[in-house]
């Protein structure tokens, strides 16, 4: 059930994957695995009407890049695809920009979430907090050079 | 069709959710318990075990949801993600602990007949007494806050500093899913414990489906729950319904109630918010220390607060306004980003309300008014503002065209953020504080309860949490629905003739 959430799109996922978040070309196999199961949990998770729905305007968002750019979606340029994909975020048609939205929301959540990615971009988020990053007590931190107004906040 | 079970279990008292105002009236309950009643606490979420907020956080469980329910849904039109807080302690288990005193003089504004302000501020200010809430000493303040302060100070802004209700905060930033080291102090840390030590039952993975004639629908869906998987009719005396602005809102919709009672699911207000990510050639580093020990306050005057915050990456990604390389970019400056929260104030808007969809789920319908868009606007400015002020390179405003702004941009900020750029579906939105729903006041013409929480024209039913509030409150409102769920207590156990003995406070 979860896995036909992304098999059963009308393109490839990767190929979408790439256009909404570029830095997925760093991805090694085990990543886009990772990446393939939260997306397509966060994509499953809908009744089956609105997947249905999700699924077919995906297709439309596809098939519009024939008029709108003069090339199928599939053969344009990474960088042309997300052009595209974000002039339909940025539609009128409410229920296009929905889809273009979740998708977007389930790639990066896919890319990001995952543990070695927060990692390598700087998310500690360890449990000890200030002695993770600052073992020796006695280094000083910066603190606040003027002393603000404490007040019961209202 | 199947008959209605019968009630199995008969109580003196049920509260309808483990939450900031279900803990409340559970804590001021347990004299009632210790002496031989009944009370008990179902809660649709679970109890999570302490070893679960030790493990570093899974955000995928976190955004999708691994359980019954989803923890967020999104309006109607998209335009707003809202959480939905379940489990032992709700909400504030994944706050950060800052809290603000509601005013007494916007509680009087009010209006509703024998509220008072100051009673109302008197029972939030016990309950600080009672959290042991204060200010982090100068050494605990991060950089990201130290840079607010710095910003603040330049752009002529009067930053205060919130009180916290932290023991023990080592700064692992992660407040959000619930605190490794247990610092947060709240209703799962205090007032549930007291409520059970003294004899209150907690079923944790039972939903209320129902409320009919002092009985409650109950479907347990836990594994390993109090009570066996199934449906139960559980009776009592009186139900309080703590299920907060949606959660309690659905349940009486659900249960017709609204046929009665025209109020119900109407006057829904959020305060709306928004991220604003500023790069720095430096590095901040946010995701160490308290996330918010300071703000600036402009709700009165203005409708709009900022706060500094801390975020994940996928966090501050899904923050950010449109994807692609500049966003990507931004995102690998993460160790340097200065990250701050703009909330702003709405009114309660005759097409803002809670309806349910075929299954009997939630749906938020949400106006996105013009004098809302004009204080994200403004609020987004003055954040910006205060980020270049602070020697900020470069600025993501999600509300901004272009969004990504450069110092040199500084001068027509005005131009490049305004209130017509803040487009419903556009920018990426999220409810501070859902409220409303179920609003105090006089009769049930215009409300749907009084000002103790009594559900107009029904003896057996209150209610005591953030619906009750009938407009926005421009500040955190965790401190306003403790104080109204003291409040409903005391009404209850004087209407059942219980005397009450307070507990005392800690810390």
């Amino acid at each position: 059930m979860v896995a036909r959430a992304l098999q059963s799109l009308p393109t490839d996922f990767r190929l979408l994957a790439r256009a909404i978040c570029p830095d997925v070309r760093e991805l090694d196999a085990a990543g886009w695995t990772a990446l393939e199961a939260v997306a397509a949990q966060a994509l499953a998770h809908r009744p089956p009407a609105e997947q249905r729905r999700f699924r077919r305007l995906v297709g439309v968002a596809r098939w519009l890049a024939v008029p709108m750019t003069g090339r199928a979606f599939d053969h344009l340029l990474p960088t042309d695809q997300t052009a595209h994909l974000l002039r339909l975020e940025r539609s009128p048609i409410r229920p296009l920009r929905h889809a273009i939205v979740r998708l977007r929301s389930a790639v990066l959540l896919g890319y990001y979430a995952q543990p070695a990615v927060r990692t390598a971009l700087g998310w500690t988020g360890a449990s000890d907090g200030w002695e993770a990053v600052r073992p020796d007590p006695r280094v000083a931190r910066r603190t606040p050079t003027s002393r603000p107004r404490l007040t019961l906040a209202r | 069709m199947t008959p209605p079970p019968r009630a199995t279990r008969r109580y003196d008292v049920i509260i309808v959710g483990a939450g900031t105002g279900g803990g409340i009236v559970a804590e001021a309950l347990a004299p009632l318990a210790a002496a031989g009643g009944r009370v008990l606490v179902l809660e649709r979420g679970p109890r999570v075990a302490p070893a679960d907020d030790a493990a570093a956080p899974d955000e995928a469980r976190h955004a999708v949801g691994g359980g019954e329910h989803a923890p967020w849904i999104t309006t109607d039109a998209g335009a707003v993600s809202v959480p939905v807080p379940q489990g032992y302690g709700g909400a504030m288990r994944t706050y950060g602990g800052a809290l603000a005193v509601p005013p007494a003089e916007l509680v009087d504004g009010w209006g509703v007949p024998s509220l008072g302000g100051h009673d109302l501020e008197a029972r939030a200010r016990r309950q600080l007494e009672r959290l042991g809430a204060r200010f982090l000493p100068p050494g605990a303040i991060n950089e990201n806050n130290v840079l607010f302060l710095e910003g603040a100070a330049r752009t002529g802004c009067s930053p205060e500093q919130h009180l916290i209700a932290v023991e023990g905060c080592r700064g692992a930033a992660r407040c959000r899913f619930g605190c490794p080291n247990h610092a947060i102090r709240a209703p799962h840390a205090i007032h549930l414990p007291a409520a059970e030590a003294a004899g209150v039952e907690v079923v944790t993975g039972a939903e209320v489906r129902r409320v009919r004639d002092g009985a409650l629908e109950v479907r347990v869906h836990e594994a390993g729950a109090a009570w066996p998987i199934g449906d139960h009719l559980v009776a009592a005396d009186q139900v309080v319904l703590a299920g907060g602005a949606l959660g309690s809102t659905a349940l009486l919709l659900r249960s017709g109630l609204d046929r009665r009672l025209r109020a119900i699911g109407r006057g829904l207000t959020m305060q709306p918010s928004l991220l604003v990510l500023a790069e720095h050639v430096r590095s901040i580093d946010a995701s160490v220390g308290h996330p918010t020990s300071y703000h600036v306050d402009r709700s009165a005057s203005d409708g709009w607060r900022l706060e500094p915050c801390t975020a994940t990456p996928f966090e501050a990604a899904r923050a950010m306004a449109g994807f692609g390389e500049r966003h990507a970019a931004m995102l690998r400056a993460f160790p340097r980003l200065q990250l701050q929260r703009v909330t702003v104030r709405d009114e309660p808007h005759a097409a803002s309300r809670v309806t349910l969809d075929d299954a009997g789920r939630p749906v938020v319908r949400y106006a996105l008014t013009p004098a809302v868009r004009a204080r994200l606007a403004a609020g987004s400015r003055a954040a910006a503002h205060l980020a270049f002020s602070a020697g900020a390179i470069r600025v993501h405003v999600p509300a901004g065209v272009p969004a990504d702004l450069e110092r040199r941009d500084i001068d027509r900020l005005g131009a490049c953020i305004a209130a017509h750029h803040v487009r419903s579906g556009h920018v990426p939105l999220e409810a501070r504080h859902p409220a409303g729903g179920c609003r105090m006041g006089h009769d049930a013409r215009d409300s749907v309860t009084d000002a103790d929480g009594r559900v107009h024209g029904i003896p057996w039913l209150r209610i005591a949490d953030a619906s009750l509030l009938p407009s926005a409150l421009g500040i955190p409102d965790a401190l306003a629905v403790m104080a109204l769920a003291d409040r409903v207590a005391d009404a209850l156990l004087a209407d059942i003739g219980f005397r009450r003995v307070r507990a005392a406070a800690t810390a």
